[in-house]
């Protein structure tokens, strides 16, 4: 199992569970995008063996749902992925976002753009 | 899959030379995509009586290795926010190949200790990207000197780049 790939995703729709599993299914977001834009619950499931948090999504009327992962690289260095999963919505004309970011130690920022990041980049985290 | 994604400088003509895989530049008189010591030994840059140098333009691009399980956007690079006294490096992204110069480059226009840095990072590409062998738009950078620039080797920079991935 690829390390960075450590998470399956899961949402329901209708009542009925779908899983996607993250980075061994190429093209998902075709298949799912319909039933994923309808979503009520999206979930991040840590594969098997791998020691990372869950974190569940609860998804409100006009909140649309936030999946990816972001990729930080030093030229000279490694990279660092964090997993993002959360909510957006359009509320009196603006755009509003609830986002969670997930580090690869399992550190959990609830923030609009992460900010430990730029810590870790440096050395310093 | 999983993105995997490798940093590429473009020299020559249009830009239209890509290297191999590399994780650091130099900005020297030189157009190549050399990272080493006797490079920059070589190719230094002459620190002007009056007025400025400049480095040869260096024509970056992001090149996708291994594709997406579906797309990759919001390619952002940023760097330090502050560059030793009398030089200054300058940014600019274009979608256009064009061959690098050494004379004040027409893309690398926004300075970038303040157009690229941790809190305004630069837009390098929107993407999407979602193929093997795709490769972003160019990310320029170029390094300017002036007369009360320091002689002598210049510290290594430290850039950073990020990209999001579904």
């Amino acid at each position: 199992m690829p390390e960075n790939n450590p998470y399956i995703l899961e949402y329901t729709t209708d009542g009925v569970k779908e899983t996607v599993y993250l980075g061994m299914q190429p093209q998902w977001l075709l298949e799912h995008r319909e039933r994923l834009d309808r979503a009520d619950i999206i979930s991040l499931i840590p594969k098997e063996g791998v020691s990372l948090p869950p974190l569940t999504v609860l998804l409100e009327k006009g909140q649309r749902w936030v999946y990816f992962k972001r990729t930080y690289k030093i030229t000279e260095g490694p990279s660092i992925a964090l997993f993002c999963l959360g909510w957006q919505a359009t509320v009196e004309g603006k755009n509003v976002k609830s986002l969670n970011w997930i580090y690869p130690d399992g550190y959990i920022e609830a923030v609009e753009e992460p900010v430990r990041i730029h810590e870790l980049l440096k050395g310093e985290g | 899959m999983s993105a995997s994604v490798s940093l590429r400088a473009n020299t020559g003509t249009d830009a239209g030379t890509e290297s191999s895989a590399i994780t650091g530049i130099d900005f020297i008189s030189a157009d190549n995509a050399t990272n080493s010591l006797a490079n920059r030994q070589a190719n230094p840059i002459v620190i002007p009586v009056t007025g400025q140098h400049y480095s040869y333009e260096k024509w970056l691009t992001l090149k996708i290795d291994e594709a997406p399980d579906n797309e990759i956007t919001n390619v952002l690079f940023w760097g330090p926010d502050n560059y030793p006294a009398g030089t200054e490096v300058y940014c600019g992204v274009t979608a256009s190949g064009a061959t690098p110069t050494e004379e004040g480059s027409t893309v690398a226009t926004s300075k970038a200790d303040t157009g690229a840095i941790e809190t305004n990072k630069l837009t390098w590409d929107t993407g999407p990207l979602t193929s093997q062998g795709e490769t972003t738009d160019f990310l320029v950078l170029q390094l300017e000197v002036e007369s009360h620039a320091s002689p002598g080797n210049w510290a290594q920079h430290t850039f950073y780049y990020s990209y999001d991935e579904i």
